[in-house]
């Protein structure tokens, strides 16, 4: 099933006027990064995909449903389209708690399983009873996210989503809802600066180029390194040699220019990285 | 202390809480809409509101007295649907006190609504929440101290009515007479012991509401 969207909107900013433009298509299920520099109209895009902006003119069509269609006039409410959203600034209700708050974006009847499950995960169960002016901006950040997931929403929009969670969290956070878009078969879109974070689940990658949105595909980045101990040394030919390097048991072979090998002896330890994709 | 001193009493709170309940349930769609809307309707529906604040009380006494009179058109209406006489009567300083205090439970409650920020709306939306749902379920319990603000002006304010009183409702005990009124008539009957009591009651009626105000609004503001 296709996720089309087809969109151009333009409106005043203090910088004076801002376009957005969208020629996609994206498939029901897809998990989609969406980067660009700051102001280019990435909160913007997320709002028109909810439904909460009109935009000037095109159309937008999850799986068999219209959406938005400004040459017919139609415009399905944001209530209608079974979004679930992270905001940037969380817009958790001041006037509920924790719990409350997670149990109003839930759909009746409560699964009450679930709601267990997502509040174990996300590590709330002893927040439950506070009042979100309570809260660090990492546990606000969690309430959004699992209230944005509670309804088992067709669409995930997250809006800068781990900004605040600290490292440890961020991998298990970041695990569970990939767990979950897939188990319920969301279709997700982040936006996230670190496109780092979320790259190894990302099907799809987007980005701003002035004011389109386009696909690209992301360049090939460290994303962990390990120290390991060299066990041998081949010289393949005069410009190359082979390092083998033994790291918790695996054994590893990394292609090296030779003069670069020479002060590299079997015994010491090497730190070496390894790609993300 | 006068013979109808309590009773006086009696119908300016009557009369404050009678109008701050009608207001109440008035005010919130109209702060609702105005919060909502732009354009000139809205413009035109501030301006009509705020009228009763700048304006001499006096003016809107004069013009509803001709309205409420038994020939003018809100009148006639009255007497004829209601068996009702709006002037010198009791419900006619209720109809007068609505106009007159409109905005001092509109406008705070329309602040209140404008401070909201937007994204607490659109996340109630996106939950499938209706405007209505989202309005008592989060627009309202998250203007709390503004609506308390709205409840004790509008109170206070109607109970310290005079000109308009003066005007349209005359001075009949027991159904027109107000603390306010009283007043005057004691301090042109230079009976000041009198005044004074009619004005201390006054005074610590009010500073106790808006002191409960003061106290509700630091409490929510907590959070």
């Amino acid at each position: 099933m296709n996720f089309s969207i087809s969109i151009f909107h333009s409106f005043s900013t203090l910088q004076g006027i801002q376009k957005i433009e969208a020629n996609l298509n994206l498939n029901v299920g897809d998990f989609v990064s969406i980067s660009g520099v700051s102001g280019s109209g990435k909160t913007t895009f997320l709002k028109i995909l909810c439904g909460l902006i009109q935009p000037i003119n095109g159309d937008i069509r999850f799986g068999n449903q219209f959406w938005l269609d400004t040459q017919k006039g139609l415009l399905l409410s944001p209530q209608n389209r079974k979004i679930g959203m992270v905001f940037q600034d969380y817009a958790l209700f001041p006037n509920m708690n924790v719990l409350d708050n997670i149990k109003f974006a839930a759909v009746h009847p409560l699964d009450k399983i679930f709601l267990r499950d997502i509040i174990d995960t996300l590590g709330l169960t002893d927040l439950l009873t506070r009042f979100t002016y309570q809260l660090s901006g990492g546990q606000q950040q969690r309430v959004a996210i699992a209230r944005a997931i509670i309804s088992k929403p067709r669409l995930l929009l997250m809006d800068e989503p781990f900004s605040a969670l600290d490292e440890a969290l961020k991998k298990s956070v970041q695990s569970f809802i990939y767990e979950l878009h897939q188990k319920f078969f969301f279709t997700t879109l982040i936006v996230n600066h670190q496109i780092s974070d979320i790259k190894a689940f990302s099907t799809k990658f987007l980005k701003f180029e002035g004011e389109k949105l386009v696909d690209y595909q992301p360049k090939l980045e460290y994303d962990f390194t390990v120290e390991g101990i060299i066990i041998s040394k081949e010289i393949g030919n005069p410009e190359m040699c082979q390092v083998t390097v033994s790291y918790q048991g695996h054994t590893y072979r990394i292609p090296f220019p030779a003069k670069e090998a020479e002060r590299l002896q079997v015994g010491d330890t090497l730190k070496f990285g390894s790609y993300c994709r | 202390m006068e013979e109808n001193f309590l009773e006086t009493i009696f119908l300016t709170l009557k009369l404050a809480s009678v109008t701050t309940l009608i207001l109440f349930f008035l005010s919130v769609p109209i702060a609702f809409y105005l919060s909502r809307s732009q354009g000139f309707l809205k413009s035109f529906l501030e301006i009509i509101i705020t009228l009763p604040l700048v304006l001499p009380p006096t003016v809107i006494g004069f013009y509803l007295l001709l309205l409420f009179s038994p020939g003018g058109s809100i009148g006639i209406f009255f007497k004829q649907l209601f068996d009702v006489n709006l002037i010198f009567s009791f419900p006619g300083l209720i109809f007068g006190s609505i106009i007159y205090s409109l905005p001092f439970m509109v406008q705070p409650i329309y602040a209140g609504l404008e401070k909201i920020p937007v994204q607490l709306i659109e996340a109630s939306f996106l939950m499938g929440k209706s405007k209505w749902q989202t309005l008592f379920k989060i627009q309202l319990p998250n203007c709390m101290p503004a609506i308390y603000t709205a409840l004790a002006l509008t109170f206070t304010h109607t109970m310290g009515e005079f000109g308009i009183v003066l005007m349209i409702g005359g001075n009949i005990p027991g159904e027109t007479r107000l603390a306010s009124m009283a007043i005057y008539d004691s301090v042109e009957a230079l009976n000041y012991q009198q005044a004074n009591q009619y004005s201390l009651i006054l005074i610590s009626i009010t500073f106790g509401l808006l002191g409960l105000v003061h106290f509700w609004r630091k409490k929510t503001f907590k959070r």
